[in-house]
């Protein structure tokens, strides 16, 4: 079932790649290191590679199901499960979108108070930082994805500044290499692919790319970028922090920011969080946009209507979340969801999927 | 031209032509141009000024103006749709473009736009400029404006639509790009090497520009952890004598600056030179003296100024100064991250932004990274084969470089 | 349109006004520059605080505030009491600790910078031996103290005998199993600041200190040395010559050997230098020959004196365990501290005269 798209509206295939890759990015760099850390130590850096390539293999399994229904995944739940069931599978995805949303503007907002401004109301906050959330989406999916080039691009100066630390870097750390039980990797993996969270959001936007099936591997290209840019950061924070030191840290990347010195600036990590209102952009645009858009796919209503509940509600939830235990309760839900969403739900609506269209041939 | 209508007869003689009737009560006669047409003499560009390359620039003459672009374009291609705007002014306003070249649908959106024009009274091309941009509430310009005649051959030749105004020594130029506003003519004047250095600098000083005065407000306010400590003792003791909160101290200086530009664009040539110089020295010195305002903002907010005249169209120089208010104000409130939010406004909508519909941050986004050639950079000539997919021409090829190399061999 | 303008304007409003946060101008703050923590009587500590006072012409005199608290975190907050600016401690060049205090642990110290995400990484941390009140309100040059000290302090680390050290540092060996922090010792003396030794710390208490002759040979071993000078004392024929080796490049290598029964460290340490000044007979090949001989030898005494010191304290500044924790599969840390005590270290040393100075010694 095709869902048709205007074609100036469409996106050309190579700019998957900056979607895929800018959703990756968010505030979970600012400390994902710590949470991997604490089951692999120094061995950390294999579990990010791991990570990684499995996610390969499920966005190969979402495009296998995508270009053959050529369409997204209302229309696949809707194809696999009938309007009812398959709607209330589209629901619940939605609602994963929107928590996913919040999640992410709580969680940098609460970077903000523990960093910068420890009496910085989070309502005021999330209130300006939605309505410019809701300009860029009312300017339609392309302005999004412009969001997400954009919010790739400017700050990607940001990578040469992890350099500074290796003044201070044991390549020692490191050693001895392979040192850890499956068990353990098991559990860093685990948490190591919540920072790997966002590509699935492929099944929203799929039917917006020109000649979707060309922009399969500008997909694979992207989250090889995210493994890269993880990896990176993975191993300088490997050598600058020992593990145990980085297990008591809680944002390691901002704390490695602390040590930078030049001559006419210091302790780059306010720098680092400032230019984060840029890169967690395209995190919000993207989950909000594909929320509304789902609603409006399940509803039939109007995508601006749609788009200002939801707002609405994240700056509600947001205020209600007041203190570190909530933020971290939150978070931890919502990774988890998305754990089970891409390793449980999407290879088993893979299976339903190519079962029910082998039974469909048949007949 | 002999015509018995009424209609016509009024409105040619209204624009100046002599009607000649054999006998006095003939219902036909011949119409016959005999307009005085008043015009400056072409003269040396004042805005667009450049050192090396012609200096020849429009006139408030329609009729001189196309012959100015003409001559640089003697080709049967080159089409000009004339249309009649204003219920009262009933100003000639033409639509150039190259056929062939410039895109259908870029052509159709220009001419349907000027002929869809009903205001009564048009005095210049800017109001033309205001009424058929894509977003007027948006500070930016969305159509060059210029008043060089090789500038307007020069993007004719690369697809673009030009609309020339009577009574205006300025053409509109469109579809453009936020990036060709930075690039001054005289960038094609000279070596490439120098005219790429010349642009960068030029950006850098745009952005320089707009985020100095917030960034230096955000972190005397907010951020003091960031200032090293030599460069500490020079912020403080310039600062401990001064009453005002940095905010309203930079705010106070901005505001003096724009009121010396303003001053001095409103007062003939001479005095405002000397305005320029009361202003800057004596106004300058005597505040820091007396204590109101610290030298190293002074010397900011005149660079700052300084930067944002970098700019080779003038109209962009504005909404630079302008936009750097809400910064300003944003930096006040959150610091650094005020910036960043001030930042992301700015983003959303200079990517909303279209110029007639075609995307005005092209090439950044979105990237096309075969229109970078003439972006931030200028490379040499021979690289500049095709004509800008942003103007989407049919005939994408400006010359063929093939072509102009196969006879070359060493010694040959 | 008429309803956006108005929605936008309440919007600015109500965000300026409720969006306001506490404002930290630079010029209404006391941006404190050193802190020291001296040790008055039972659990009573005091805090002395010192900020630049940078007046409109420039220069920059000292002030100082000292306040009495049971905690760190109290006296502290007790400095912002006798201040009439807010003190702030964002950018903290120093901490200074006076002996007693460090050897009773400076646990709670380092866990309020740790805690502030104000302070930052750079920070430097040193033992005083002595009153650090007195050290503080001493007033140096130009500078004011905090800056001074952390002046004096890094120019030591970058090309002088101190081992490269700040918080991070500190904090990265106190919780690395396996390694003991070390920091300098300084000490008041003549109103100048005197660098004594270093002082060894077990977890965050101070256990012993070394003395500034056996400094050079301790960062030797403790890391690789860019650019120092020593000085060698001989006696020959009865008459005392002095060597002075400038421009000393070191390089370090460990070897850890039978690392599951009994573990053998040993150290290869190679130093490359020229020599500056000889007050014996004149300068040639050969005198550079006899240097080596004789630095070899010291430095390997005074290394093997330093690390038999170590192992009685059980304190592992050198990282010995580290060495041995990065070359072993599921290390043991507890056997290892039991095997530490007795573990049999080699010191090796290769010293390269490479240059004479810029006159040939050869007699006319």
């Amino acid at each position: 079932m095709k869902v048709p798209v205007k074609d100036q509206y469409l996106i050309n295939p190579s700019l998957v790649f900056f979607i895929v890759h800018s959703m990756q990015i968010g505030v979970g760099v600012l400390g994902f290191q710590r949470y991997v850390a604490i089951y692999t130590e120094q061995d950390s850096w294999i579990t990010v590679l791991i990570a990684g390539a499995t996610i390969h293999i499920v966005i190969w399994i979402m495009y296998k199901m995508l270009n053959k229904e050529q369409g997204d995944i209302i229309s696949i739940h809707e194809n696999v499960f009938g309007k009812w069931i398959g709607g209330l599978l589209s629901f619940l995805f939605m609602l994963y979108l929107i928590a996913l949303g919040i999640t992410i503007l709580r969680t940098f907002i609460e970077v903000l108070q523990v960093w910068m401004f420890p009496l910085m109301k989070t309502w005021t906050f999330s209130l300006v930082y939605l309505i410019a959330i809701y300009y860029i989406i009312a300017g339609g999916f392309r302005t999004v994805v412009g969001a997400c080039f954009l919010g790739v691009v400017i700050p990607f100066y940001l990578i040469f500044t992890f350099l500074a630390p290796l003044e201070f870097a044991n390549f020692r750390n490191l050693l001895p290499v392979f040192d850890h039980s499956i068990k353990e990797t098991l559990s860093s993996f685990k948490t190591m692919t919540l920072s790997y969270l966002g590509f699935e959001l492929l099944l929203v936007y799929y039917p917006f790319i020109k000649k979707p099936e060309t922009s399969q591997k500008w997909a694979h290209y992207g989250n090889l970028f995210t493994v890269i840019l993880y990896l990176y950061l993975m191993l300088i924070t490997l050598v600058y922090f020992t593990p145990e030191h980085l297990k008591r840290t809680i944002w390691a990347t901002l704390t490695m920011w602390k040590i930078i010195k030049f001559p006419f600036v210091e302790r780059f990590e306010y720098i680092g969080i400032a230019s984060w209102v840029v890169v967690i952009l395209p995190n919000l645009c993207l989950a909000f946009w594909a929320a509304s858009r789902t609603a409006k796919r399940l509803f039939n209503v109007k995508q601006k209507k749609v788009l200002i509940a939801i707002l609405t509600i994240t700056l509600i939830a947001n205020t209600l979340l007041r203190d570190r235990a909530s933020i971290d309760l939150l978070n931890s839900r919502v990774s988890k969801i998305g754990l089970y969403f891409i390793y449980g739900y999407i290879p088993f609506l893979f299976v339903c999927f190519s079962f029910i269209n082998k039974v469909r041939k048949k007949t | 031209m002999i015509t018995n209508d009424l209609e016509t007869i009024q409105k040619m003689m209204l624009t100046g032509s002599l009607l000649i009737r054999l006998k006095e009560d003939d219902n036909q006669g011949l119409l016959v141009k005999a307009e005085m047409n008043k015009a400056r003499e072409v003269t040396i560009p004042e805005e667009e000024f450049s050192v090396v390359g012609p200096k020849e620039s429009f006139v408030e003459s329609l009729t001189t103006n196309l012959n100015l672009v003409r001559k640089r374009l003697p080709i049967p291609q080159l089409e000009i749709k004339e249309f009649t705007v204003g219920t009262l002014s009933c100003t000639r306003v033409a639509v150039l473009y190259i056929s062939g070249i410039a895109n259908e649908e870029n052509i159709n959106t220009a001419l349907q736009r000027v002929g869809d024009l009903k205001y009564h009274q048009i005095l210049d091309s800017s109001y033309i400029a205001q009424m058929i941009s894509d977003n007027d509430n948006s500070p930016f310009p969305q159509l060059i404006d210029t008043e060089r005649p090789d500038r307007v051959a020069g993007v004719l030749a690369e697809g673009s639509i030009v609309i020339l105004v009577d009574g205006s020594p300025h053409a509109l130029i469109g579809p453009t790009t936020l990036v060709k506003f930075f690039s001054a003519l005289e960038d094609y004047f000279i070596n490439w090497q120098l005219a790429s250095v010349l642009r960068v600098i030029r950006l850098f000083a745009v952005s320089f520009s707009i985020l100095v005065t917030p960034v230096y407000v955000a972190v005397l306010n907010y951020h003091y952890e960031l200032i090293p400590k030599d460069l500490m003792a020079t912020l403080v003791s310039s600062r401990s004598l001064i009453p005002l909160p940095p905010f309203l101290e930079a705010l106070i200086l901005e505001l003096t600056i724009e009121l010396l530009r303003e001053a001095g664009a409103r007062l003939p040539t001479k005095v405002g030179q000397t305005i320029g110089i009361v202003g800057g020295i004596v106004i300058g010195t005597a505040s820091v003296e007396a204590g109101l305002t610290s030298n190293v903002l002074l010397i900011i907010v005149a660079l700052a100024a300084l930067a944002s005249f970098t700019t080779p169209v003038y109209k962009m120089g504005n909404a630079i100064r302008l936009i750097r208010f809400p910064f300003l104000l944003l930096a006040e409130l959150w610091g650094l991250i005020g910036i960043g939010i001030a930042f992301i406004f700015l983003m959303g909508h200079i990517l909303r932004l279209t110029s007639f519909g075609r995307p005005y941050l092209e090439p950044i986004y979105p990237p096309r990274l075969e229109d970078l050639k003439d972006a931030f950079v200028r490379l040499p000539f021979k690289m500049q084969e095709k004509r800008p997919i942003e103007l989407q021409s049919p005939d994408t090829v400006m010359f063929s470089k093939r072509k102009a190399d196969e006879n070359k061999d060493i010694d040959e | 349109m008429k309803k956006k303008i108005i929605l936008t304007l309440l919007v600015c409003i109500i965000v300026s006004y409720f969006g306001r946060i506490e404002k930290e101008i630079i010029d209404e703050l006391e941006v404190a520059t050193a802190v020291g923590f001296d040790s008055k009587g039972k659990n009573k500590i005091e805090a002395t605080a010192v900020m630049p006072l940078i007046k409109p012409d420039k220069t920059i005199s000292n002030k100082t505030v000292s306040t009495i608290g049971n905690l760190s975190k109290e006296a502290l907050s007790n400095v912002n009491h006798k201040s009439h600016k807010p003190v702030v401690n964002g950018k903290l060049e120093v901490a200074l600790y006076s002996k007693k205090v460090a050897e009773a642990g400076i646990q709670d110290y380092i866990d309020t910078f740790h805690r502030d995400p104000s302070v930052g990484s750079r920070l430097l941390l040193t033992v005083v031996d002595g009153e650090v009140k007195e050290m503080l309100q001493e007033t140096f040059e130009e500078f004011d103290t905090g800056s001074y000290i952390q002046k004096q302090l890094s120019h030591n680390m970058e090309r002088g005998l101190i081992p490269t050290s700040n918080l991070h540092l500190f904090l990265s060996s106190y919780y690395t199993k396996g390694m003991d922090p070390v920091l300098p010792l300084i000490e008041l003396k003549d109103d100048d600041i005197n660098i004594k030794g270093l002082a060894l710390f077990k977890g965050t208490k101070m256990v012993d200190s070394i003395p500034f002759r056996n400094m050079f040979v301790f960062k030797s071993l403790f890391e690789n040395i860019k650019m120092a000078g020593y000085k060698l004392k001989t006696k020959e024929k009865g008459k005392t010559e002095y060597f002075s080796i400038q421009g000393i490049s070191t390089r370090k290598e460990f070897d850890v050997t039978h690392i599951h029964k009994a573990p053998e460290v040993t150290l290869h340490l190679k130093i490359k230098g020229f020599i500056r000044e000889y007050t014996g007979e004149g300068v040639s090949s050969k005198t550079a020959e006899k240097a080596e001989k004789l630095m070899e030898n010291k430095v390997k005494k005074e290394a093997e004196m330093l690390i038999k010191k170590f192992q009685r304290k059980n304190i592992d500044p050198l990282a010995f365990g580290e060495q041995a924790r990065s070359r072993t599969r599921h290390w043991d840390e507890k056997r290892w501290n039991q095997q530490y005590k007795n573990m049999k270290v080699n010191v090796k040393v290769d010293v390269m005269i490479s240059e004479i100075g810029v006159v040939d010694g050869l007699e006319l």
